[in-house]
């Protein structure tokens, strides 16, 4: 393994370390928003600070169950479904 | 012709591969980016103008229509081309590489076609060049694939014909340019139909996530460069303002990240992108602004150098470790840290993080959408964006080279110039995203938009870091599963079955029936005059027409060995003829 390899596996380790950083960024970001808003929003809510936060958490939460759902129930099929089908 | 300084770059690439058919030796890897160069080169130094024109029975034909929007594509397909090819060098299977070159060659031929006559040649030329690249994976899989592919792009090129010819039936020219959305009529929709084939326009994109898989590893870093992107260029040349592609494409854009989320093949989950990220473009067309059209293009030219890199990033990985599925991958990271990197560079690209060339391309579409006052579409294109990070940035490195388990499987050792060519690609991503005047003087309209604001950084920093909260908070429903998905190509079965059946049926009674009044009626006087013949032939001529008739069976003998039964081989000498009556018709 090289040297690059090992410290990336290094890092993966560090869980709690790199957790707290992202929660931090997180922080940051919104903070940022209350001083920083769009000069000429697209539309209304884009003025709230924080609306790109929870466009981005809701997005990911609904996209995630509702295509997942979709795969459990009728999209996904076994890998040798066109076989026989 | 009307002057002689134009070199069209396609005869570079034709070049290559007759070069290549002769070739002895190991040696010719190094023949393989020189065409690049000079295709890169040439498009440098090229003249706005017509060039290569000529009358061929009564059409007038342009080979050479140069512009800013037949440049801004020619040059990246320059550069991704050289790119390719040495991504390609350890390759020693010449086929493969002869594939390649003429593929390129239609797409140059594509771009700078200013009639649609010639268009459609070349159109038809990537179409086969590029089956061979799936074909040649020589895999029962790939083979299927690839006929599947084929099959659907011959059905694409069969409406491209049908609207060029009726549109000269009515217009009395082949002229290409833009249409008017208010004047179209059933020939432009015809045309149009053609192009959404190959631009993937939802539902007639599943041959893409269909065949790109099963390519060869490098014939997909290729192939998700240039099918879709020429289809992007003639829409954006002829189409603009149609407001339908405005809809199409941001369906596209949503439509490509949810199978994304729940695909298990790394290279079907890129694939599935490429639908995605044209989705931005075909979007950015249909609004037809010269903002969203100047964002299609340069969406279109930053996205051709990270999704190579990506596709360069799984195939390594198909390559080392023999499988691109996720549930038989997971913590690589160890093993393989420089593809990793080389990877996410195309991950942050594509996701459109400050710094990397996502970022000045796909906003400027975004904010044109918004600005245009298509609101709902901006949005969507906004969520694709979340899926985008959320598939290709998050799911697809951590389940690859981190994962919950650490798959032991045995990595083959992964040739220099692999690396070499993911080190290139990284390279342009950073360098547009941190300067993006580069690919802002390129478009084809004066850029006024200003992608560094405090206001755009922050809310693309915000959206991608809450993704990544989604993320971890869901990383385990994430699991890919060892599944496929169905998807419209179903239904392209179900039909094609449905055909297959037809013929089986119905068309085979009919044949049947003539196969036995033929043996009956025609077959009976052909031998009744057979006998006549070798009656007169023995009495006669036969010392003087022996000679003739060994040099026959010799003929027929060599015709045989044409005729090998196999589609593939049928093609190929049939390129290489129409080639041929090309070259003659225009030298001679």
């Amino acid at each position: 393994m090289s040297n690059l390899g090992k410290l990336f596996v290094k890092a993966r380790e560090n869980t709690s370390f790199w957790g707290n950083i992202f929660y931090t960024i997180l922080f940051i970001l919104v903070a940022l928003n209350i001083f920083i808003i769009p000069h000429h929003p697209h539309f209304e809510l884009e003025k709230i600070p924080g609306f790109w936060a929870l466009f981005g958490t809701i997005a990911t939460i609904a996209l995630t169950k509702i295509c997942k759902g979709a795969a459990h129930t009728f999209l996904g099929k076994d890998e040798d479904f066109y076989d026989h089908n | 012709m009307t002057t002689t300084s134009f070199i069209h770059p396609s005869l570079y690439f034709i070049g290559l591969s007759l070069i290549l058919c002769v070739w002895r030796g190991s040696s010719f890897k190094y023949l393989l980016p020189i065409p690049g160069i000079l295709a890169i080169l040439t498009v440098l130094f090229m003249q706005n103008g017509q060039y290569l024109q000529f009358d061929y029975l009564g059409v007038h034909l342009t080979l050479g229509r140069v512009d800013e929007l037949a440049i801004v594509f020619a040059h990246v397909f320059a550069i991704q081309s050289i790119i390719g090819f040495i991504f390609a060098m350890h390759v020693k299977d010449k086929a493969q590489h002869i594939a390649a070159a003429m593929y390129v060659a239609g797409a140059f031929g594509a771009t700078f076609a200013g009639d649609y006559l010639t268009l459609f040649i070349f159109w038809e030329l990537m179409a086969v060049a590029s089956t061979f690249l799936v074909w040649l994976n020589r895999v029962q899989k790939s083979i299927d694939a690839g006929f599947r592919y084929f099959i659907f792009h011959t059905l694409g090129g069969l409406f491209l014909l049908a609207g060029l010819l009726l549109r000269y039936k009515m217009v009395g020219n082949f002229d290409f340019g833009p249409i008017d959305p208010h004047q179209a009529t059933i020939y432009d929709y015809l045309v149009l139909i053609g192009f959404a084939v190959n631009a993937a326009i939802v539902p007639l994109h599943a041959w893409l996530p269909d065949a790109y898989p099963e390519a060869t590893i490098t014939g997909a870093v290729f192939m998700s460069a240039f099918t879709t992107k020429t289809a992007v260029y003639v829409l954006a040349r002829a189409f603009g303002g149609f407001e339908i592609l405005a809809y199409a494409g941001t369906i596209m854009a949503i439509y490509g990240v949810c199978y994304a989320t729940i695909e298990n093949n790394a290279r079907r989950i890129l694939a599935y992108h490429i639908v995605s990220q044209v989705g931005y473009m075909v979007a950015g067309i249909g609004i037809g602004t010269t903002m969203t059209i100047n964002g299609a293009c340069a969406h279109a030219y930053a996205h051709i150098l990270y999704k190579g890199l990506l596709f360069m990033g799984a195939g390594t990985l198909l390559y080392a470790a023999g499988t691109a599925k996720l549930s038989e991958l997971g913590g690589l990271i160890g093993k393989l840290p420089l593809v990793f990197i080389g990877y996410m560079i195309g991950a942050v690209s594509i996701s459109g993080f400050p710094l990397f060339s996502g970022f000045v391309s796909k906003t400027m579409v975004i904010a044109g959408a918004a600005e245009a006052h298509h609101t709902w579409l901006a949005l969507g294109l906004e969520l694709a964006a979340v899926g985008t990070f959320l598939s290709v940035g998050l799911k697809l490195p951590y389940f690859a080279f981190f994962g919950p388990k650490n798959a032991d499987v045995k990595l083959k050792p992964i040739p220099k110039n692999m690396y070499v060519a993911m080190f290139l690609s990284s390279f342009l991503c950073f360098f547009i995203g941190v300067y993006p005047n580069f690919l802002y003087h390129l478009l084809p309209f004066e850029v006024e938009y200003v992608p560094y604001t405090p206001w755009h950084i922050l809310q693309s920093l915000q959206l991608l870091a809450f993704t990544g909260l989604g993320f971890y908070i869901l990383r385990k429903k994430l699991t890919p599963e060892a599944k496929i998905n169905l998807d419209f190509d179903y239904f392209y079965r179900l039909f094609g079955r449905a055909f297959l059946a037809f013929c089986r049926r119905p068309v085979e009674a009919v044949d049947n029936i003539w196969t036995e009044v033929y043996a009956r009626i025609c077959l009976r006087g052909l031998m009744g005059t057979a006998k006549g013949a070798a009656l007169f032939d023995r009495e006669d001529i036969d010392r003087a027409v022996d000679g003739t008739a060994i040099s026959v069976m010799r003929l027929g003998k060599n015709i045989t060995r044409f005729q090998t039964g196999n589609i593939q081989d049928y093609l190929a000498t049939a390129v290489f003829i129409a080639l041929i009556i090309f070259a003659l018709v225009f030298f001679v």
